[in-house]
C-alpha cells in the first residue's frame, strides 16, 4: 500500500503556515518576481468569496476587496513546508518521496501496525498522520491506494483522507484531466465527448494508440490500477528553524511571545516525532532599521518540551532593548538525541532537572551564556586556561581524595587585572600605585617567567612577582609587554 | 522470613538516606541538620556545620583572611561528599588552576561583575529547590554597592530558603547580614610565606557561633 500527502494551494499554505488564522480572513498570494505585473496566484475563500479571482493584479484584487492582505510568495516558507511535511510523515514511514512541491509519497509496506491493511485501520492511520499535520500549520488531503498512482489520484481527487478499495471505479470516476494530457490531446478527448477516464478506458487501447500516438500510452500507464513504481526515497532534512515576517513592525514582547509559543510548539512537535531533543536555540531577531539581533539560547539538558523552550525564549526576550521595531523573526533549534539515563534510587543529584535548566536558562539571560557553568580546564598552559560547560552533575563520581600537597594556596584572581604604575629598581617592583593598592612593597618574591603559543598568533608571556604591601597585601604582579598589572591577591 | 536485625539495619538505612521520610516509628531527638564545610574548628563548633535553610555568614575583614581558602576548602569537601556548590562569585575572582578538575565537576559556577547581579541571580537560585547550598561571596564587590543592600533583601532570602530548603553561606568583608543563623569570624592571617604552604599547612582560624535556632530544625528535634 501507498499513501500520498498533497497540499493543495501549497504556496499559499507555506505562506499561511505559521499563522493559520489567516485562512478564515481575504488574503491574496503574488509572485513579485514573476515577469511583468505580479497576479494573485492563489487566494483564502473568504477572499474567492469576496471577488478575487486568481489571474488579477494585486490592484484588481484590491477594488474587488478592499480588506483583502497581499502576501508575496516565498519560495524559503515552500522549502521550510516541504521540510515539514517530510518531517511529520517520517514519523509515520521511513520510505518517502518527495514527489513534487506539496505532495509526498509514502511505502507503507511493512509497517506492522498497517498489518492487515483493512480499510478500518489505514483510514484510521491517515486520519492520524493528517491530526499531526493539521497541528503543524498545514491543511493536507491524504491518499492511500494500492500503487503509488491511485494514491496520488486519492489525494487530489478524493476527500480529504481517501482510501481506495474500489481502484477500478474510483479511477473510472475521475475527470480525464487527472491523467494530465498535454493541451492538444486534451482539446481532442473533450471533442471526443470524452470526461472521465472510464470513458477514456471504454475504448479500445489499440485504435487509442493509433489516433493519439505514444501519449495515448502513456495515459493508459496513468490510469492503471497495478503499475508502481519504485520511490526515489528521501530523508527528511534535519532542520528545525520557523520564521515569519511581520505586516506591521512590532514594539511590544507580547506578539513576539505568541509567535514564537506557536514556533516553539511545531517544532517540539516535530522533535518528538523524529526522536531528537533541542541542545540550542538561535534567535534572530530583524529589525527595522535593517540590524539584527542575534542571540544563542544554550539549553542545559535537551530537551523537546515546549514549555521549557518557551519560559527560556521569554526570560531572554525580557532583557532585550533596541532602538527600532522587529519585523520579522527566526527561530532555529540545534538538536541532538536525547539522553537515556537510569537513575539510581538514591543518586539523583537533582530534585527536578527541569527545573535546574529553567533556573540556568534565567540566569544566563540574566547574566549572558558565557557566565554561568561548570569550569573545565583545558589542557594548555596559561592562567586561566578553562572553559565554562553545561553543568552535567548526574553521575559524577565524588571526588576521590584531595591532592593539597601538590597544589599552592588558592588566591583571588582580579578580572580584568587592574592596571598599576609599579616603580622598579634594577627590574624589581618596590613601589605600586593602583585602585587596590598604594605604597612601598615590603617584600618582593620573582621573577617568575612563563610563555606560551609562541610558536603561533597570540603568542604570550609574563612576568609574574608576588609582593606585600605595607598593609599586608599580598598581590601578584604580572608584567607584559603592555605594562604592570595585579592579576591576583591572596586572601 | 527477614529477622529483626534485618529490619533495624534497613530503617536505619533508610533513616539516613531518607531522613524526612516517615517510618512510622517513633520520632527521635536528633542533632540539627547541616552541611559540613570540611574545616574542623568550624564543624565543631556549628555542630556539624552549615545550617540547613538558613544563612550563615563568613566574615572576612581584611587581606589575607583566608576566605578563599575557606570555599576552596568547602567545594572540595563537598565534592568528595558527591554533592555539588553553587558559587555566586560576585567579584568574578575564582582561581580555577588552583582546584582539581574532579572538584571543579562539581560547581556551578555563576561569575557576577557586581553586588546587584549577585544579589539578582541569588535570588533565582533560592526559588530552585534543586539548589543545596549557595555561596555568595561578596568579599571583593566594593563597599558602596555593599551600604546599598536593604535589610529586607535578607528576609526575603531568608524565607525563600525555608520554603526551598537552601542553604546559603555569604562571605562579606564586614557583618552584613541580619538574621543569620550562624556566623563565622575568620582570625588569619595569611602573607607571602603561606605562598609556599600547601592548602592543608595553612593556618587558618575561624571562629564560628550559631546564633539562631531554625525554626525546621525545631520542627526535627521536636
Amino acid at each position: 500500500m501507498y499513501a500520498a500527502l498533497h497540499l493543495p494551494r501549497f504556496p499559499l499554505q507555506a505562506v499561511l503556515r505559521p499563522a493559520p488564522d489567516l485562512w478564515e480572513q481575504p488574503v491574496a498570494l503574488v509572485d513579485p518576481r514573476a515577469r511583468g505585473t505580479p497576479v494573485v496566484l492563489e487566494a483564502t475563500q473568504p477572499a474567492l468569496e469576496s471577488g478575487v479571482e486568481r489571474g488579477q493584479t494585486a490592484t484588481q484584487a484590491l477594488a474587488r476587496c478592499a480588506g483583502v492582505r497581499i502576501r508575496h510568495r516565498d519560495p524559503s516558507s515552500e522549502t521550510a513546508a516541504t521540510d515539514v511535511l517530510l518531517q511529520c510523515a517520517y514519523g509515520f514511514s521511513p520510505h518517502l518521496e518527495s514527489t513534487a512541491p506539496g505532495l509526498c509519497t509514502m511505502d507503507l509496506r511493512g509497517l506492522s501496525r498497517l498489518q492487515p491493511p483493512e480499510p478500518a485501520t489505514l483510514q484510521a492511520w491517515a486520519g492520524e498522520l493528517r491530526a499531526v499535520l493539521l497541528a503543524q500549520g498545514l491543511r493536507p488531503r491524504i491518499g492511500v491506494g494500492a500503487t503509488p498512482n491511485l494514491a496520488r489520484h486519492a489525494a487530489l481527487f478524493g476527500e480529504e483522507v481517501h482510501v481506495v478499495t474500489d481502484a477500478t471505479g474510483f479511477v473510472a470516476s475521475l475527470p480525464v484531466s487527472a491523467l494530465e494530457p498535454s493541451s492538444d490531446t486534451a482539446r481532442i478527448l473533450a471533442g471526443w465527448g470524452l470526461r472521465t477516464v472510464g470513458d477514456l478506458l471504454a475504448l479500445d487501447p489499440a485504435e487509442l494508440a493509433d489516433r493519439l500516438g505514444l501519449e495515448a500510452i502513456g495515459l493508459l500507464a496513468a490510469a492503471s490500477t497495478r503499475t508502481t513504481r519504485p520511490l526515489n526515497t528521501v530523508r527528511p532534512p534535519e532542520v528545525w528553524t520557523e520564521s515569519w515576517d511581520f505586516e506591521d513592525p512590532v514594539e511590544t514582547l507580547e506578539p513576539l511571545l505568541f509567535l514564537l509559543n506557536r514556533f516553539t510548539g511545531s517544532l517540539c512537535a516535530r522533535l518528538a516525532l523524529g526522536a531528537r531533543a533541542a541542545e540550542a536555540m538561535d534567535l534572530s531577531l530583524r529589525l527595522e532599521s535593517g540590524a539584527r539581533l542575534d542571540r544563542r539560547l544554550a539549553i542545559p539538558e535537551p530537551t523537546r518540551d515546549p514549555a521549557v523552550l518557551q519560559r527560556l525564549l521569554a526570560t531572554h526576550l525580557e532583557t532585550v532593548r533596541s532602538e527600532s521595531a522587529v519585523v520579522g523573526l527566526r527561530l532555529t533549534l540545534e538538536t541532538t538525541v536525547p539522553a537515556q539515563r537510569q537513575f539510581g534510587l538514591f543518586e539523583t543529584t537533582l530534585k527536578d532537572p527541569r527545573q535546574f535548566q529553567e533556573t540556568l536558562g534565567r540566569i544566563a539571560a540574566l547574566l549572558g551564556p558565557d557566565r554561568v557553568g561548570t569550569p573545565v580546564k583545558l589542557p594548555r598552559h596559561g592562567v586561566d586556561a578553562f572553559r565554562l560547560a553545561p553543568p552535567e552533575f548526574e553521575g559524577i563520581p565524588p571526588l576521590a581524595q584531595p591532592r593539597p600537597a601538590l597544589q599552592a594556596p588558592g588566591l583571588r584572581r582580579l578580572r580584568p587585572a587592574p592596571a598599576a604604575t609599579v616603580e622598579a629598581v634594577e627590574g624589581r617592583p618596590v613601589s605600586i600605585r593602583c585602585p587596590i593598592a598604594q605604597g612601598r612593597l615590603v617584600v618582593t618574591l620573582g621573577p617568575w617567567r612563563a610563555s606560551g603559543r609562541w610558536w603561533e598568533s597570540g603568542a604570550w608571556h609574563r612576568e609574574e612577582w608576588d609582593a606585600t604591601t605595607l598593609r599586608g597585601q599580598v598581590l601578584r604582579l604580572v608584567r607584559q609587554p603592555e605594562g604592570w598589572t595585579v592579576d591576583a591577591l591572596l586572601d | 522470613m527477614p529477622n529483626d536485625t534485618q529490619i533495624i539495619e534497613l530503617r536505619r538505612f533508610l533513616a539516613e538516606r531518607l531522613p524526612r521520610a516517615r517510618l512510622g516509628i517513633a520520632p527521635r531527638r536528633t542533632a540539627p541538620d547541616t552541611l559540613a564545610t570540611g574545616i574542623e574548628a568550624v564543624d565543631q563548633a556549628l555542630v556539624g556545620g552549615l545550617p540547613k535553610g538558613g544563612f550563615t555568614e563568613l566574615i572576612a575583614p581584611g587581606e589575607g583572611s583566608g576566605s578563599a581558602q575557606f570555599l576552596h576548602a568547602l567545594l572540595r569537601h563537598t565534592a568528595a561528599a558527591g554533592r555539588f556548590l553553587t558559587l555566586v562569585d560576585g567579584a568574578d575572582s575564582l582561581d580555577v588552576d588552583a582546584l582539581e578538575p574532579e572538584a571543579l565537576a562539581h560547581l556551578l559556577w555563576i561569575r557576577c561583575r557586581s553586588t546587584a547581579e549577585a544579589l539578582q541571580t541569588t535570588d533565582l537560585l533560592l526559588r530552585d529547590r534543586n539548589i543545596a547550598l549557595v555561596v555568595l561571596d561578596l568579599k571583593l564587590n566594593p563597599a558602596h554597592e555593599l551600604r546599598r543592600i536593604q535589610g529586607t533583601l535578607w528576609y526575603r532570602f531568608g524565607r525563600l530558603m525555608e520554603q526551598q530548603g537552601g542553604t546559603v553561606l555569604v562571605v562579606t568583608p564586614h557583618p552584613l547580614v541580619s538574621g543569620a543563623a550562624a556566623r563565622i569570624v575568620s582570625r588569619t592571617r595569611l602573607d607571602h610565606r603561606d605562598l609556599e604552604r600547601s592548602p592543608g599547612a595553612l593556618d587558618l582560624r575561624f571562629e564560628a557561633e550559631r546564633r539562631r535556632i531554625l525554626e525546621a530544625d525545631f520542627q526535627r528535634t521536636a
